[in-house]
């Protein structure tokens, strides 16, 4: 005779071990295409913070014109939306040599002329754009919205301790990313005769050497610079809020590098 | 029998069943969690990059033509904004409001300019070059219908016209106009764009050719539009805010003593400072918001007529509800002292006249200009994402009418738009 069949493996089925063995492999795909789009979607976010970089280019040129418009962040103020402090004024730097009237250039010349290299003497900026009305504020008693439409402006903005932080997006009602610019001057500097010799007035014959700069290759008074431009390096990130004592090491890479040049 | 059926018809145990079940469960609610925050995610993602793209073809078109902007120091204007549904002497035919925007948020902006993208050939088959780069231009928010005839009450969508006129029509019909004007007959970039004019028309039907139209009229829901809301001008959808920052150097210098012409609030010609459109009702005003709130006066500092440039970095704006200021008859006490205006922005090389103001004083009379020069123009847009598109439609189709409930539409616009910002300077005027 015959033994008795094994009716489960006639109609063999599947076990607890295959069955979550499969989900799993499905469970893994599955993750796996998640993990595709999620990397596209870190793309998009560099796309748009690119292109906020990109606006942000010609914010900072324009503040670099027209320095006075620098609104100066410290750590009291971050939160104040309506700060009224502005760098000329109440940075501390004496950027404007003592006369209230001195040249836009002077000015922008006196903050950038220590950036001899990127690391501790750089200077940093941010830039970012931030509407004009708290969102709060955009509504009355009975919760409806106030306005139409709530505009953005950029700003440009030093900070002291080079920190921006998370307070002062929420406070001074920034949106996006902000971006922070790392200037310093820029190699376009080497070779040429950059100070004015005291008692010739006429360009030194020294010319400026290839970097690493010991000390700044530009004199510190724009009284002495003897070119009529100054050129500066600056690289926009986006910035994480982490702080300056943090970032200032990192070796991160830069959205954006843009070359500047300051007219007198 | 029935035994040894059961036996080989047997599945999995209860235990097996409940156990995988609850393992499935646990990876269906994952996938589920994960899907639609990805979902989430992409919405998003499609909503900043829609509203990205819109906002970059309007701000691109801007910067071509802000940054190229002819304005010569001739005594003549070049460029003129005209605010919608606000009547300042002297301009007849401005167009109502758009919908449910607030006049402020889309004024008319009139410039000469010289694209890249102009019309460059004559239109039809032995086409010639046409001579000439400046151009006159145009720039306004209209509502238009992707699907329906232009004028029906459904289904618009808000969006930035941009009209370019031909070299030789701008040569022919607005430089002259602008050109022999003078102080005592003049003309405004306005008396152009508010007349009957001919422009090439590349898209006429059934053959490209001239064309004689109005170029912009009073009427904004028409089946037959004015050649600035014509379809062939509309460059980005969904935008339902164009607000403008005018940044001005002085062009005097803050020294000067009477009797020689006097900045403003005396502060350094160089620095820069923003002369904003603001709404003279109150309401949806951006000007007269506290300084707590934010709003233009929260953002630029309030400073008196200070004589210490120290203490006016930046200024804008009075602190009570905006009005139109007038000449007063007392020339030292009577410097400009607002920045800002409600109608009309008159933009000249060394001046700006805002609103009503005329352009010499009377005898006796104060400064009736500003005495800026235009650096910079900041512009901001609100562009509404697709889904806030679609729901706007939908309130459209809903109260059968271009416009929907106030606050539905505010409701949107805070929920479905986003910002964007471009800081244009003006070359030709030492921006």
């Amino acid at each position: 005779m015959n033994p008795p069949r094994n009716p489960s493996a006639a109609r063999p089925g599947f076990s607890l071990v295959e069955v979550t063995l499969a989900i799993g492999i499905v469970g893994v795909a599955i993750l796996s295409l998640v993990g595709i789009l999620g990397s596209t979607f870190q793309q998009v976010d560099e796309i748009m913070q690119t292109n906020r970089a990109l606006a942000g280019v010609g914010r900072l040129i324009g503040a670099l014109d027209n320095p006075r418009s620098i609104v100066y962040l410290d750590a009291s103020n971050q939160t104040d939306l309506s700060n009224p402090k502005f760098l000329v004024k109440d940075g501390g730097l004496s950027l404007d040599g003592g006369n209230a009237t001195a040249a836009n250039f002077d000015i922008a010349y006196r903050l950038l002329a220590s950036a001899k290299d990127n690391g501790d003497n750089a200077v940093w900026l941010y830039v970012y754009e931030r509407k004009i009305v708290r969102l709060e504020d955009d509504k009355d008693a009975s919760g409806a919205y106030k306005l139409s439409s709530n505009p953005s402006v950029m700003e440009v903005a030093y900070c002291s301790g080079n920190n921006l932080t998370l307070d002062a997006s929420a406070g001074r009602n920034i949106i996006g990313t902000p971006m922070r610019v790392r200037l310093s001057l820029s190699k376009l500097l080497v070779g040429q005769r950059a100070s004015i010799n005291a008692s010739t007035f006429e360009p030194d014959t020294a010319k400026v050497p290839a970097p690493p700069w010991a000390v700044s290759p530009v004199p510190a008074q724009p009284t002495s610079y003897a070119l009529a431009y100054l050129p500066v390096v600056a690289e926009f990130f986006p910035h994480d809020y982490s702080p300056y004592l943090s970032f200032k090491t990192r070796e991160d890479q830069p959205l954006l590098v843009q070359n500047i040049v300051l007219s007198r | 029998m029935s035994t040894l059926s059961r036996k080989a018809r047997a599945g999995f145990t209860l235990l097996e069943v409940m156990v995988s079940t609850a393992i499935m469960v646990i990876i269906v609610l994952t996938v589920v969690t994960i899907a639609s925050d990805t979902l989430r995610v992409y919405d998003r993602a499609v909503a900043d990059l829609s509203t990205q793209s819109e906002s970059r073809g309007a701000l691109d078109a801007l910067e071509n033509d802000i940054s190229t902007a002819s304005i010569r120091a001739d005594g003549h204007c070049w460029m003129e904004v005209v605010v919608p549904g606000k009547t300042p002497a002297g301009v007849v035919g401005v167009p109502g409001v758009v919908g449910n925007l607030q006049a402020v948020d889309h004024p008319i902006m009139m410039l000469f300019a010289a694209p890249t993208d102009r019309p460059r050939w004559t239109p039809g088959a032995n086409r010639t070059a046409l001579r000439g780069d400046v151009c006159a231009i145009a720039y306004r928010i209209g509502q238009r219908s992707p699907f329906d005839a232009p004028g029906d009450t459904i289904q618009q969508v808000y969006g930035v016209y941009r009209t370019i006129i031909d070299p030789e029509d701008t040569f022919t019909d607005a430089l002259p106009l602008i050109l022999n004007s003078s102080l005592a007959a003049p003309k405004y970039p306005w008396d152009y764009w508010s007349g009957s004019r001919q422009f090439v028309n590349y898209s006429k039907s059934p053959t490209p050719g001239y064309e004689t139209r109005a170029l912009i009229d009073s009427n904004i829901a028409s089946t037959s539009p004015c050649w600035t809301m014509d379809e062939n001008n509309f460059i980005a959808s969904n935008v339902v805010a164009m607000n403008l920052v005018f940044w001005c150097s002085s062009s005097l210098p803050a020294t000067a003593t009477a009797p020689a012409l006097k900045d403003p609030c005396a502060r350094i010609p160089s620095v820069l400072r923003p002369v904003v459109c603001v709404g003279a009702s109150g309401s949806d005003d951006k000007g007269s918001l506290a300084a707590t709130s934010g709003g233009w006066l929260g953002l630029w500092k309030t400073a008196p007529l200070s004589n210490s440039p120290a203490d006016s970095v930046l200024r804008y704006a009075p602190l009570g509800a905006p009005t139109v200021p007038t000449p007063t008859a007392t020339p030292l006490a009577s410097v400009h002292p607002y920045d800002y205006f409600t109608s009309r922005l008159r933009v000249f090389s060394d001046r700006i006249y805002p609103d009503d103001y005329k352009l010499t004083p009377g005898s006796g009379e104060g400064l009736p200009y500003l005495p800026y020069t235009l650096k910079a123009v900041e512009v901001s847009i609100t562009v509404l994402t697709p889904d806030g598109s679609k729901e706007l439609r939908g309130l459209q189709m809903i109260n059968n009418s271009q416009k929907v409930p106030v606050a539905d539409f505010k409701r949107i616009v805070y929920m479905y738009g986003r910002n964007y910002t471009r800081y244009i300077r003006v070359l030709s005027n030492g921006g």
